[in-house]
């Protein structure tokens, strides 16, 4: 699903990000990767929906080399990625529902599909009832729900959440990473950027961590340090 | 080919978007079409008292002539020479013959009650000779060409009002184009007036467009709406200033009676003028709205 090969990445101030960084992830995975701030971990993700491209190494991703998928190809590479944010990211001016259906409707998704397929996903992140609300009348943890419910919404094969968790309260963050595995376990690869120690050690997976641009660990095992 | 394709499919839906967007936006779209109609009025009223300028001046133009008076001694025949000689110089546009009796006539009648007794006994010996008034069709060179018909023989007198004719002239140019200039300036700076307006909606909207980057949506399917938003923005900010221009122009002309001043000074007829000009003004506020959207959005949809 996601191959990196000795991936360098430094930007124009000179900054080195990530440094020689090889690893894999293979389907239907579901892995932590976490690191403190300024550690390259944005970078890494960055890397994989191609909103930057590596300066050295190779980048596959969904059997893509993702630096040679041409600028005007990007938009369709993505459709295969769902991206959830830690802020949401979700269109203010639109309702739950279009906001879901918005991934669907920009891929030409037929009017029928679309409104069965985004009721499907509302019910099964739990905002079923939810449909008509616009962002702002929602709690933080709804209103994560909903980019999940975007981002699944049209059976990526990969899910990256870059700190899912961080605006949220305990409780919550612990619901929605139930909800993470739960689109995990239906197949769909999860990448959980994060560095909430809580989360990572109370749900032993795979866990990379990256530290000042190199793998410090990968582990299969879970939890920091091991 | 398959984005084109896209595109147009979804045109209902895009404009569903657009004009969703616009109320939903309903503060920065109230003062994105505030900004759009305060530049169309201006542009409008400008472009209406431009017209008039224009107008006016060359209908004081068409009224400058040369009045060409003959040697009173010459027959019909030569008079007419002199007449078909005149016509075949150049920048020539109309040659009109007024017979020894008509100047005579016109000489009675230009000195009131009083005139026909005066005048009256010159009938049988009139000592005033034909004349020619002559229309050019270009002012400009008046001086060259009342220069030439001096030069024709039989020719006595050649009057086109001199250096105030020259100068007033000059003048009229230079409103005319002074006109012109303003009018283009300000159409310019209307432009990027309405323009960065658009661009400021657009960049109060980055992250939308960097979210719908996010699930895969094609530049072109971004772009779409934001243009059609743009034009109705446009469309939306001309209705007013066009309604004022329609109904104000034709309330000022109603009032005046069609006149500034005298007679010679009138005023453009309503109709046609005004319905180019709104014309123009809707066309000026879609036209700018989409280019303006088209430009904005551009550099947000670079990777």
């Amino acid at each position: 699903m996601i191959r990196l090969e000795n991936v360098s990445k430094t930007y124009n101030r000179g900054i080195r990000a990530l440094n020689n960084v090889s690893l894999t992830i293979d389907s239907g995975e579901f892995v932590y990767v976490i690191g403190t701030t300024g550690s390259g971990k944005s970078t890494f993700i960055k890397l994989l929906y191609r909103e930057i491209k590596p300066t050295t190494g190779i980048v596959e991703v969904v059997g893509l080399d993702v630096a040679k998928i041409p600028n005007r190809k990007v938009p369709y590479f993505r459709r295969n990625i769902g991206v959830v944010f830690q802020d949401f990211r979700l269109l203010p001016t639109k309702t739950v529902f279009e906001n879901v259906a918005y991934a669907l409707e920009v891929i030409d998704t037929p009017r029928h599909e679309i409104r069965k397929q985004v009721r499907q996903t509302l019910d099964l992140v739990g905002l079923g009832e939810k449909i008509n609300a616009f962002p702002h009348e929602l709690s933080g943890g709804q209103q994560q729900r909903v980019a999940i419910a975007r981002a699944i919404v049209n059976n990526p094969k990969l899910l990256i959440a870059d700190e899912p968790t961080g605006n949220l309260d305990p409780d919550t963050s612990v619901e929605i990473i139930e909800l993470l595995e739960k689109i995990n376990q239906s197949g769909t690869t999860v990448l959980v950027v994060t560095h909430d120690r809580e989360v990572v050690q109370s749900n032993k997976k795979r866990t990379i961590v990256i530290d000042n641009g190199y793998i410090d660990s990968d582990t299969s095992t879970g939890g920091y340090g091991i | 080919m398959r984005e084109l394709i896209s595109t147009f499919k979804n045109l209902p839906r895009h404009f569903k978007t657009a004009l969703q967007n616009l109320i939903r936006n309903n503060v920065m779209s109230f003062s994105s079409i505030f900004a759009v109609t305060i530049t169309l009025a201006m542009i409008g009223i400008v472009g209406l008292v431009a017209f008039n300028v224009q107008d006016i001046s060359s209908s004081i133009e068409d009224e400058i002539s040369i009045y060409v008076k003959l040697d009173r001694t010459i027959d019909d025949a030569q008079a007419e020479a002199v007449g078909t000689q005149i016509l075949a110089l150049d920048n020539i546009a109309n040659v009109e013959y007024s017979s020894k009796s008509a100047e005579l006539d016109r000489l009675i009648e230009s000195q009131g009650e009083a005139g026909a007794a005066l005048f009256e006994s010159y009938r049988e010996d009139n000592p005033l000779g034909a004349a020619y008034t002559v229309t050019v069709t270009n002012p400009d060179l008046i001086g060259q060409t009342a220069q030439k018909i001096t030069a024709i023989e039989d020719v006595n007198t050649v009057d086109y009002g001199g250096d105030s004719t020259t100068d007033l002239i000059k003048t009229l140019n230079t409103v005319r184009n002074g006109g012109t200039i303003f009018v283009v300036a300000l159409g310019v700076i209307a432009l990027f007036m309405i323009a960065n307006t658009v661009k400021i909606t657009i960049d109060t909207r980055k992250t939308e467009i960097s979210i719908m980057r996010m699930v895969g949506a094609s530049n072109w399917y971004i772009r779409i709406p934001f243009m059609l938003e743009g034009m109705l923005i446009g469309l939306v900010g001309a209705i007013l200033p066009c309604v004022m221009l329609f109904y104000g122009y034709d309330y000022i002309y109603k009032i005046t009676n069609g006149m500034v001043v005298t007679q010679m000074l009138s005023l453009v007829e309503p109709g046609a003028v005004i319905v180019q000009l709104v014309q123009a003004l809707v066309g000026l506020g879609a036209g700018v709205g989409i280019i303006g959207s088209f430009i904005s959005i551009r550099r947000y949809l670079k990777f």
